[in-house]
């Protein structure tokens, strides 16, 4: 019994002995690898430093060396943005795409670790053609021209008044280079129309607004780790702080700048996506002539046909059956975006038929009621001649067809009304998320045009500021 | 022949199953999806790959988020928004689940020249949450934002100078006498440089301005008569950038000590002002702030409508500003608070927050950050360690 415990005991010994050996083995390097982890963090950042005060000497004087040397400048120049009424919700957008960074920041990332994409799935990007790249002062400046076929999931309810947004994000096609899309900047991002975009000549819309937004999408899975993780982080505020009233601010209590990304630095887990926005609004003078013209003539034709006196009844009829076919096939194939729903230009359409078939009722009253004229003269009825009758049930009529055209035109007002800030407004710009937070910087249609960096401004220019 | 009966049914059925099955997935979905959201085409719900609920839950979702817009200036942009991303990092790094859960909160920022700004904001119409303006201290300190009875706070920010520079080229200015420019600008051939100083060039003086300034008010308030002509940058950082284009280009803009580290390189001089007969200079920096003449000095405020649906979030936002006053400022290139100003102006937010306090109800943001103010309260233990 003795010896046997005696074995197992040395045994014992022995696996213990070589648990710790293999502890201590693996141990060592993974502690020594986090030792240079660290150390190698510390260095990449003071070289990040380093290569920012080449450019921005007082950087340090101002805290803002880190935020200075990540920060990246964009700008979309868009060419062309189009779509057709065959694949309504689909856009085109074509143009150039610029980025300037300091490529000490972002060691081994390159400009092909971007892509443009949108919200919807179905979205196609042609990747980036003609690229141009130069280095100026340590930074880089890259630009690339661009195709991307936007899909979205919209209404044309009120076609042709309709308003659209249409989203582009800018994505990672690599989940480590997340973080440079965080940092570009939104105030500078410059987003700016060829002035042909602007002025119609090859879009079948003008864009109203752009907005420039960021999102954070708080990743629920790893909000416990970070609220730990956070309740640990703040101790060199909390040390700072001296009563509740004083300022929880580093800079503020050490009288030495603090930089903001290290007071909030950004996590592994967070996603910041960046993305633009273009608020469309159809050219409504170029859809409504594609409208309105043959449905004006459409209703021309047929009210003239009906109330011409020497017409007969079957020569009314015919032109009432002739023009209801035409009518028919300019709503239902022509001029109408290709969906599955009604829109506003299909309610005229169908305003057109009522009024040439109160038109067919009225005059069938017509007919029938002065076919038996003589008899009702014969017994001694008071009755006015045809011909005014005829001309008090046209008047009646074309004022009926008038106030249905000013009702639909008061409803078209309505339709081209901007949405309404903040809700329609913002809500439309959104991606429909329903955890987290976004930014969004608003560029109104003023602000698209290539801007003129300096104006002379001759004697007598009173500008109003 | 039974064989061909009992093959004729099973064809029957497995048709029918076939059918049934259908019906039960692409078809009816579509149909379903066009039923009950109107603003989704059949076309768009068969191309997306979303399915039927999550197109309806984010359709009723977006709707129901909450969203604030507020309206400022150029100027304070960058400020804003640079500084709205970091507030939501923080809230965000301190909220746990059951915190972040159900709501989303997107943030507009509107442009408009400060004045404009105003006017919209106070309108009693007005749907926005809050506005940024850069003002002239002593105005705001005379008249209550939005005028006698508004449901508006005022909560200042920091501030901005207002400053004269010239380009490097420009070796003979070292100073500018503001008394003698606005008595060279009475001229009616425009001001020169010699006006100013006897030994500077006879050279006409070339105005620069920013628009994103209203420079014609400033220049009126040192008592400089605006210039018949004069060049327009869009910006105030392209007014610098093109200062360069003339030696005797003379530019009035917003300026900050930064500013030249920010546009990488002194391409340019800020000049000094000489404010008295005396001769004695004020540079444009943050420690001549009580120093340097008033009038080029503007605050930057944030008008919050405590009656806004969302104004809590604003409040949240600006108590985040003021407690990291003079990091935020600093970066942004705006001169932070005074350390007196700084505790008046979050007391007074403070006031406001006790009148209206973050409840189960509120925005998902504002309960964010009152945790993340709640983790970083100290307690008196932890004082009493130190």
């Amino acid at each position: 019994m003795n010896r046997f415990s005696r074995r197992q005991l040395v045994q014992f010994v022995v696996c213990i002995a070589l648990t710790l050996l293999l502890a201590v083995r693996f141990a060592e390097p993974s502690s020594a690898q986090a030792r240079t982890e660290t150390s190698g963090a510390v260095a990449s950042q003071q070289a990040i430093i380093a290569a920012t005060k080449q450019i921005d000497p007082e950087c340090d004087r101002f805290g803002r060396c880190l935020v200075n040397a990540k920060m990246v400048f964009a700008s979309l120049d868009v060419e062309r943005l189009t779509s057709s009424l065959d694949q309504p919700n689909n856009y085109t957008i074509s143009g150039w795409f610029s980025l300037n960074w300091l490529p000490a920041a972002y060691p081994g990332w390159q400009p092909s670790n971007l892509a443009l994409g949108c919200r919807s799935s179905g979205c196609r990007f042609s990747g980036w053609r003609d690229n141009f790249t130069e280095e100026i002062s340590g930074r880089r400046f890259w630009t690339a021209r661009f195709e991307l076929e936007a899909q979205e999931a919209d209404s044309f309810f009120a076609y042709p008044f309709d308003q659209h947004w249409v989203k582009v994000l800018i994505q990672s096609t690599t989940p480590s280079t997340d973080e440079f899309i965080h940092y570009i900047d939104l105030n500078s991002f410059s987003v700016e129309l060829a002035p042909s975009l602007m002025q119609g000549r090859n879009s079948n819309f003008k864009v109203n607004y752009a907005t420039v937004g960021q999102q954070a999408d708080f990743f629920l899975r790893n909000a416990s780790n970070k609220a730990v993780e956070a309740g640990a982080a703040p101790q060199q505020q909390r040390d700072s702080k001296s009563s509740q009233n004083a300022s929880t601010d580093p800079s503020e209590a050490s009288g030495k700048p603090v930089e903001s990304d290290l007071i909030f630095p950004v996590s592994n887990d967070e996603y910041i996506s960046t993305s633009i926005s273009f608020h469309l609004v159809r050219r409504t003078p170029a859809a409504l002539l594609m409208i309105v013209t043959p449905m004006l003539l459409i209703l021309f034709n047929t009210i003239m046909a009906f109330h011409w006196r020497e017409n007969s009844p079957a020569s009314r009829f015919g032109s009432s059956g002739l023009l209801t076919t035409v009518s028919l096939f300019f709503a239902s194939r022509v001029f109408r975006p290709d969906v599955d729903q009604l829109v506003f230009s299909d309610v005229w359409f169908i305003v057109v038929f009522i009024v040439i078939t109160i038109n067919n009722v009225i005059l069938v009253w017509l007919f029938r009621f002065y076919k038996h004229r003589s008899e009702l003269k014969r017994v001694g009825t008071t009755i006015p001649p045809a011909w005014k009758t005829e001309n008090r049930l046209s008047l009646i009529s074309g004022s009926a067809v008038i106030g249905v055209i000013t009702a639909l035109f008061l409803i078209s007002l309505t339709m081209l009304r901007a949405p309404a800030i903040p809700i329609a407004f913002l809500a439309g710009n959104s991606n429909h998320d329903d955890v987290g937070a976004s930014v969004v910087k608003v560029i109104e249609r003023h602000e698209l045009l290539p801007s003129e960096y300096l104006i002379n401004m001759p004697p007598g220019s009173q500008r109003q500021d | 022949m039974p064989r061909t009966a009992g093959s004729r049914l099973a064809s029957i059925m497995a048709a029918t199953a076939l059918t049934m099955v259908s019906a039960a997935t692409g078809c009816r979905s579509t149909d379903q999806l066009v039923a009950i959201n109107p603003f989704l085409s059949r076309q768009s719900a068969e191309n997306s790959d979303l399915n039927l609920a999550e197109i309806q839950a984010s359709y009723d979702q977006s709707l129901s988020n909450d969203h604030l817009a507020v309206l400022g200036s150029q100027l304070t942009r960058e400020l804003i928004l640079n500084n709205y991303i970091r507030f939501m990092m923080a809230s965000r790094a301190s909220a746990t689940p059951d915190i972040l859960q159900g709501n989303f909160t997107s943030f507009g920022y509107f442009n408009a020249p400060s004045k404009t700004a105003r006017n919209e904001y106070c309108k009693s119409t007005s749907k926005f949450a809050g506005a940024v303006l850069i003002g002239n201290i002593k105005n705001e300190a005379q008249s209550p934002p939005c005028g006698p009875g508004s449901s508006t706070i005022r909560i200042p920010l920091g501030y901005s100078l207002r400053g004269f520079a010239v380009p490097s080229a420009n070796r003979f200015a070292q100073r500018l006498d503001l008394a003698a420019l606005a008595r060279a600008s009475q001229k009616p051939d425009g001001a020169r440089w010699s006006d100013l100083d006897p030994s500077w060039p006879k050279r006409r003086i070339r105005w620069l301005f920013s628009s994103q300034a209203d420079f014609l008010a400033d220049l009126r308030s040192v008592g400089i008569k605006p210039p018949a002509r004069y060049q327009l940058a869009a910006t105030y950082l392209s007014a610098y950038q093109n200062l360069g284009n003339h030696p005797d280009n003379l530019l009035l803009a917003p300026t900050n000590p930064g500013l030249s580290a920010t546009l990488e390189g002194a391409r340019f001089r800020i000049l000094p002002l000489q404010t008295g007969p005396e001769g004695r200079t004020v540079a444009a920096t943050a420690d001549n702030l009580q120093t340097y003449p008033a009038q080029l000095v503007k605050g930057l405020y944030l008008y919050l409508n405590t009656k806004s649906a969302n104004s809590c979030i604003i409040a949240s936002f600006a108590d985040f500003m003021l407690n990291y006053n003079a990091t935020l400022m600093n970066e942004n290139n705006a001169i932070p608070l005074p350390p007196a100003q700084l505790r008046a102006a979050s007391l007074a937010l403070q006031n406001q927050q006790r009148s209206a306090p973050i409840g189960a109800n509120s925005p998902t943001l504002c309960k964010a950050y009152a945790e993340y103010t709640k983790r970083n309260q100290h307690t008196p233990q932890q004082a009493n360690n130190r």
